[in-house]
């Protein structure tokens, strides 16, 4: 069943206009975007900084008001919804952003994070917390309630954010560079519970990276993305084992490879780079 | 063969309110003449408080306790600051990590370049100037934008400047660390070969660090793995892969995705690393290793010659 459905999403961001001229110059940030993600699959997003990927997750979440197009999850169109109709509709899509240092409210206790969503949709039981805390591996649950943010590690403040997202039973979860700011020893554990996660729960996901073996690792299906546009899109073995655009070559022959033994051929657009 | 870098019993320490944090304790190793070696750990485990004791510019809470770190011959932690003004640019040179704060806002970068060339070596600034367009040609940037300023570079390019200044005063001996963090992937791999490529062309030693084993394992000939402040595994790139010895250095590796070979399950490393105001009194790897013993507890395992060449630090044989 098709969950999330994109249709020609596009995303204009107005520039600074010139001293004296008329013209008022824009960024095209997504340009024509389509895709689908079918239910209990993870679609991986990559491409380089500012390639438009953070934009997306934001317009599907509808942090941002897309300029044209479609977004349909589970058959409703959501890009032009306001006001009370798209607070309503924001319980059925959640956000895991980046830095767990920064998205996590430093003066509300885990138990208060938590309780957040569930008192604004009003939904709030304390078993449904208790719950949240247990599913992510933050065991004994009781010992987290009345701890702050700060007493956290990392990994234990992503598990916090990851709680939250999923205790109101979103339909469709973005998750925004997750584990990048997680140490080596600790990501590992982190993409391993969103990968159970999406097994228990039939999880439907947008999983934005920009490293390739991670989303080789978590992904279903990969879409990488190159200046505001799809240019590759298709099963994650496929994309990373057969790349047919040259964009997606030249990213994969730029990652490096934990084994000393394995050359890797670069594919570069540029024979002898000098930067002008 | 005499080693170029000689690092013995390297102990420091920052003084914090809380207590005292030993960063880097009791470190040895060397770089023989040229030689790239990879530091590679997590956040935490002293790998660029180890970098910053070899240029001596720690903060004033930290200080070497113990050790030595013998470059070229003479000991650089008994040295003044007056000397260390010598031995750095000349002698070590650092690639710092944020290439943004790195760099003068205000004053062009061409400029910043020859300003450290001729505080550093009795030149007129013509010539400088010459030496400047010879190093921009060298990391891949357009001699002609050396009189741009640094919000005028984009961050690969701002590393590439980066780099020549820190050739500027042709060091024998160069620390990166993670130089290439910040950057994407595709810009990563372009600065990374031209270091390795400007590093044997000018056949100086280099001590990468950085937190990612697949770039240390295309960059260097040896590696050091650091964790919780002690150096636990160390030897040549091809052996460590081949035959990690250390619990550590395999959990590392088995929690790192590839887009080479097959699909593998990634296994993460339970637990935490530890607080290093009260760490762990034996191994300091001890309560997450799954192959602990009662030693592993209360006795600091050596780093001990295991293999030809190949330095490990665990009590158990594996």
């Amino acid at each position: 069943m098709e969950i999330v459905n994109v249709e020609h999403l596009t995303k204009v961001f107005p520039l600074k206009k010139r001293l004296f001229s008329k013209e008022q110059p824009y960024v095209r940030a997504v340009d024509e975007i389509s895709f689908t993600i079918e239910k209990g699959k993870i679609l991986g997003l990559v491409g380089e900084s500012g390639c438009g990927k953070t934009t997306i997750a934001k317009l599907l979440v509808r942090l941002l008001h897309p300029t044209g197009g479609k977004i349909s999850i589970r058959g409703k169109d959501i890009a032009d919804l306001r006001g009370e109709k798209l607070k309503k509709f924001r319980k059925n899509i959640q956000m895991i952003f980046q830095d767990p240092y920064e998205s996590l409210n430093p003066r509300l206790t885990i138990h208060s994070t938590i309780a957040e969503p569930l008192i604004a949709q009003g939904l709030y039981s304390p078993e449904k917390i208790h719950e949240a805390l247990e599913v992510v591996g933050l065991k004994p649950p009781e010992g987290f309630f009345y701890r702050y943010p700060h007493e956290l590690s990392g990994g234990q403040r992503q598990r916090v954010a990851i709680a939250r997202a999923l205790v109101i039973e979103p339909i469709f979860v973005v998750a925004d560079e997750p584990t990048s700011m997680l140490d080596v020893s600790i990501r590992a554990g982190v993409l391993n519970l969103m990968l159970a996660l999406k097994k228990r729960f039939e999880l439907t996901v947008l999983f934005v990276t920009h490293d390739l073996a991670v989303a080789r690792y978590m992904c279903d299906d990969i879409a990488v993305m190159h200046r505001g546009k799809i240019v590759e899109i298709g099963n994650a073995e496929d994309v990373i084992q057969n790349p047919k655009h040259s964009y997606t070559k030249a990213l994969l022959s730029a990652v490096p490879i934990p084994n000393p033994k394995a050359k890797r051929k670069r594919i570069r657009a540029r024979e002898k780079v000098i930067c002008i | 063969m005499n080693a170029v870098l000689e690092i013995k019993n390297l102990t420091m320490s920052y003084e914090t309110s809380a207590g005292s944090v030993s960063a880097v304790d009791n470190v040895s190793f060397k770089i023989m003449p040229g030689e790239a070696m990879g530091l590679v750990g997590e956040s935490g485990c002293g790998k660029t408080s180890l970098g910053m004791s070899i240029m001596k510019l720690l903060p004033e809470n930290a200080k070497i306790t113990h050790g030595e770190i013998i470059f070229d011959g003479e000991d650089v932690v008994a040295k003044t600051e007056a000397e260390m003004r010598r031995i750095r640019w000349e002698g070590i040179s650092m690639v710092f990590q944020a290439a943004m704060n790195a760099l003068n806002p205000v004053i062009k970068v061409g400029d910043q370049i020859i300003e450290a060339i001729m505080a550093h070596e009795n030149i007129k600034k013509e010539k400088a100037r010459e030496k400047v367009r010879a190093l921009y040609e060298m990391v891949g940037l357009a001699p002609e934008r050396m009189v741009n300023y640094p919000h005028e570079y984009s961050g690969g390019m701002r590393q590439r400047a980066i780099i020549a200044m820190a050739l500027a005063c042709d060091p024998k001996f160069i620390i990166a660390d993670e130089p290439t963090t910040a950057l994407d992937v595709i810009v990563q791999d372009e600065i990374i070969d031209e270091i390795v490529n400007i590093q044997r062309k000018l056949n100086m030693i280099m001590m990468y660090i950085s937190h990612d084993i697949s770039v240390i394992a295309e960059t260097c000939d040896k590696i050091g793995v650091m964790y919780a402040g002690h150096l636990i595994e160390y030897a040549d790139t091809f052996a460590l892969f081949d035959n990690p010895l250390h619990p550590y250095t395999r959990a590392l590796m088995s929690s790192f995705p590839s887009i080479e070979g097959p699909r593998k399950e990634l296994k993460p490393v339970p637990g935490e690393p530890p607080n290093l105001l009260d760490p762990p009194q034996g191994c300091r790897f001890y309560p997450r290793c799954s192959h602990a013993q009662e030693i592993c507890d209360n006795q600091r395992p050596e780093l001990v010659e295991r293999e030809k060449d190949h330095f490990s630090a665990c009590h158990r044989v594996i």
